[in-house]
């Protein structure tokens, strides 16, 4: 507390005095720190702690197994394909998913009423329920009524039902993640792209700029900060994949398409062994963690070095 | 405030106890599924009413849940304060576990002479736990091998002659290379298929034997038996009978396409005879002149006995603190003339003995005549094993479905899940 | 004159794209809108297109369920409760984070834009 320092000079100066400052802290801060503790720290703590029980979630947990919930995840087949998955899904957001968000930002972002619509439209099946468009693209990907089939009548081929096919159940997965989630990276660009100052793009039209270059030398260097934080919400988004997996595959067939929460919801929760569901969910934490301070130190780094 | 409710209420049993009236209402509250028959829930009501005509001063309330919140809630629930009087268990592996830490409430005093007289001793059991019995069964689904008759005379198949898993095996086959898909399976929900190791397992060898690898003996999952009985599995398996694209099927999708007449064989509860209706493309499923239904084939050498039934019990425990009322209820609630009620309205195959007689549906007849004869009743595995090692059966039965492993390498998975329990 | 026509030839093919994308967002939507008007056994075998037979008990039974419009109740009183809440208390640690400096400041913030 005794490093606590005004940033702000001029006016406020005068009016807040660091023992003030010392006070707006404690104030401000109080009532964030108070529900970060109980609904994040408290449960975070409980987990850390069961995950060192054998526990079924009934009484309380006594078996103390030390390191043994995470020596079985390590070598458990499932979860490693699992992990693998999840990683499919990062690579899917990062090389098909904020590509396809940024072309549609630009094609959209400026302000007619056509745009307007197309945004809204786009943004729709961010706004519908994981569960719900799982279901949905359970109904297209069903090889005897569903579009799936439409398209196999069409080219007349076989039926084939992509959902019970252990090599391509988790890229039809991929599609229908990148469906329901780019709307929100497309948002994230639009609102970047639509911060650039006029002035900047007429200027380098007037020096003979095509659209593509416009793009490359402006909107693109102007929207790196939302690309940033983009990267950053699909990565960690991409981690915590749960309710889409369950309606369409339920994690099969052969436990070929679990994503690691699916995986501790399955094996965890459903099947009641909460020690063990709790180590996967600490597993997770620390890729989460690790990912998110890794990746900020980076980006601090090279924002520090172009100053 | 808690407190002071706590004291105040203390007071007024206190004086209602002086006083020697017994005025003071008691509520018993009951916690329970959304039924999948919202008759169900009419019939639960008119139960209720009638009860608390009779019992002035005790009320009953029901809360119903979805099934999965349901599941996800109870285990909270029960360890708290705000514990109901009595819950909806499917018996099995839950609720022993359940038992194990005290939450249920032993009522062998109340209900033993009762129950002795009206209750199947093995559907008794199953809501006991070490020889304490904390709740009554209400209701029994068996599987049963359901069929279309249209289907089988078109490729040829003789139903009335498959007696032992071989003639079934023959059937499947024959059915294959006349074109008609054999059997319908949901792999997706994983369940249905475990039916068919639950029922070789239990013909092969015998429910105590099966009881004794669960309780690893004799090599637990690894003993030779068992591997048969995967291996039988893994014999139908390799005609591949199930319909295209099973392993991405659900129950709703299997039933469905059988209420369609699109496969011969479907091996599910006697609760199909309703979903193979609603999940159909008309709404009506197979006319019942089409539709058939026989008991799962002996398997050739095999010690279970032939009568021998898989299925599962459902009914009510008593939380531990329940009133007394509580267990007064259930009584009532699980007696022969409440059960009627249930199995005249056609979607129960009721537990008090006697109240069969009540079902009018000739197929609900004929699983309750069979529920009545069989020498053991195996619950489905995914209960009686628990969450963990049931939820592993079921892994494995679609994976042997699949081809994805060897029948040797499903009883090491099993075993190895057993020892880390 | 060609850029005239390289701009008439980029705004079509722009908005083919545009369109073929709302196929694909709206196809899947409609499925659902419309799967709502269907039966159990026409969802599962025609699960595109228009309904043979227009069911209306599936949206009728939700809207003149008591139980739907408790759980809208609930959905609504934790949502709102939950912005304003958030507003507030994230509003007042963001006014520190962005205006004050302390020990670990850097460490809570895994993205921070006011460096």
């Amino acid at each position: 507390m005794s490093t606590l320092a005004q940033t702000q000079p001029g006016v406020r100066k005068t009016l807040w005095r660091p023992s003030n400052a010392l006070v707006t802290f404690i104030v401000f801060m109080l009532p964030a720190f108070v529900l970060f503790t109980t609904f994040v720290m408290l449960p975070m703590i409980d987990a850390a702690h069961f995950s060192l029980y054998k526990w079924s979630g009934y009484g309380a947990p006594t078996d103390f197994v030390g390191t043994q919930n995470f020596e079985r995840l390590a070598s458990n087949r499932i979860f490693l394909h699992s992990l693998g998955n999840s990683l499919k899904i990062i690579a899917a957001s990062m090389f098909i998913q904020l590509p396809l968000a940024l072309g549609l930002a630009l094609l959209i972002y400026e302000k007619r009423w056509s745009n307007t619509v197309f945004r809204l439209v786009f943004f729709l099946p961010y706004i519908l329920a994981e569960v719900a468009s799982g279901l949905i693209w359970s109904f297209i990907f069903d090889g005897d009524y569903g579009l799936a089939a439409e398209i196999a009548r069409w080219l007349n081929i076989e039926n084939f039902y992509i959902l019970a096919n252990r090599q391509w159940a988790f890229t039809a997965i991929l599609v229908v993640i990148v469906w329901k989630y780019f709307g929100f990276h497309m948002m994230i660009y639009i609102a970047g792209l639509q911060s650039i100052p006029k002035d900047q793009i007429e200027a380098i039209t007037i020096d003979g700029a095509g659209p593509l270059q416009v793009i490359r030398y402006v909107k693109l260097p102007m929207l790196k900060p939302a690309i940033i934080m983009s990267v950053f919400f699909s990565v960690i988004g991409a981690l915590q994949i749960f309710d889409i997996i369950i309606p369409l595959t339920n994690g099969g067939p052969s436990n070929s398409t679990h994503t690691i929460v699916s995986f501790l919801y399955t094996f965890g929760l459903q099947r009641m062994n909460i020690g063990f569901g709790s180590a996967v969910g600490i597993v997770l934490f620390v890729c989460c963690a690790t990912f998110a301070f890794t990746y900020r130190a980076t980006f601090q780094r090279e924002k520090g070095a172009a100053r | 405030m808690k407190l002071y409710r706590k004291l105040s209420l203390g007071t007024a049993v206190a004086l209602v106890e002086l006083m020697g009236v017994a005025q003071a209402e008691t509520t018993v509250r009951v916690m329970g599924i959304e039924p999948n028959d919202p008759f169900e829930k009419t019939i639960n009501q008119d139960v209720v009413d009638a009860y608390e005509a009779e019992n002035p001063g005790t009320k009953i309330t029901i809360e119903y849940l979805e099934n999965s919140a349901f599941k996800s809630k109870l285990p909270t629930v029960l360890q708290s304060d705000k514990r109901p009087d009595l819950y909806w268990s499917w018996a099995g592996g839950v609720l022993e576990e359940q038992a194990r830490n005290g939450v249920t409430q032993n009522i062998t005093e109340q209900v033993k002479a009762t129950f002795d007289e009206t209750m199947p001793k093995g559907a008794v059991e199953a809501f006991s736990y070490k020889g304490e019995i904390v709740g009554a069964p209400s209701k029994v689904s068996l599987i049963v091998i359901w069929y279309n008759k249209a289907l089988a005379e078109e490729a040829g198949v003789d139903v009335s002659q498959i007696k032992t898993w071989d003639d079934f095996l023959a059937a499947a086959l024959q059915a294959k290379d006349s074109g008609v898909t054999p059997i319908v399976a949901g792999g997706k929900d994983k369940f249905p298929l475990h039916f068919y190791v639950a029922y070789l397992a239990e013909r092969i060898m015998g429910t105590e034997a099966l009881a004794a690898a669960r309780a690893g003996e004799n090599g637990g999952f690894t003993n030779p038996d068992f591997i048969k009985a995967l291996e039988e599995f893994k014999r139908l398996a390799d005609i591949e009978p199930f319909q295209k694209g099973f392993a991405s099927a659900t129950f709703a999708k299997e039933s469905g396409m059988f209420g369609d007449g699109q496969a011969l064989f479907e091996l599910a509860g006697q609760w199909n005879y309703s979903t193979q209706k609603a999940n159909s493309a008309s709404g009506e499923g197979l006319p019942e002149e089409n539709l058939g239904m026989m008991a799962f084939p002996a398997v050739d050498g095999g010690n279970g006995d032939p009568s021998d039934v898989l299925g599962g019990i459902n009914g009510w425990v008593v939380t531990k603190d329940a009133p007394k009322e509580a267990v007064d209820f259930l009584k009532y609630w699980v007696s022969k003339p409440v059960e009627e009620k249930y199995a005249a309205a056609g979607q129960w195959i009721p537990i008090a003995k006697g109240a069969g007689e009540a079902l009018t549906n000739p197929y609900f007849q004929k699983v309750s005549q069979m529920s009545g004869d069989a020498a053991h009743m195996q619950l489905y595995l995914d209960q009686a094993f628990g969450p963990n090692l049931g939820g592993a059966v079921n892994d494995i039965s679609v994976d042997l479905a699949v081809g994805a492993i060897t029948p040797e390498e499903a009883a090491e998975m099993l075993e190895d899940y057993r020892m880390m329990e | 004159m060609i850029t005239d026509n390289m701009f008439g030839w980029r705004t079509a093919l722009r908005i083919i794209f545009l369109l073929i994308m709302t196929v694909v967002i709206m196809g899947p939507l409609s499925i659902t809108v419309l799967g709502g008007f269907k039966s159990l056994g026409e969802l599962r075998t025609s699960p595109i297109g228009l309904p043979d037979h227009w069911v209306l008990s599936n949206y009728a039974g939700i809207l003149s369920s008591a139980d739907f419009w408790r759980y809208l109740r609930n959905s609504l009183v934790i949502s709102m409760s939950c912005v304003v809440l958030t507003l507030i208390v994230s509003g007042m640690a963001a006014y520190c984070f962005a205006q004050l400096h302390f020990f670990g400041k850097r460490c809570c913030l895994p993205i921070s834009q006011s460096e």
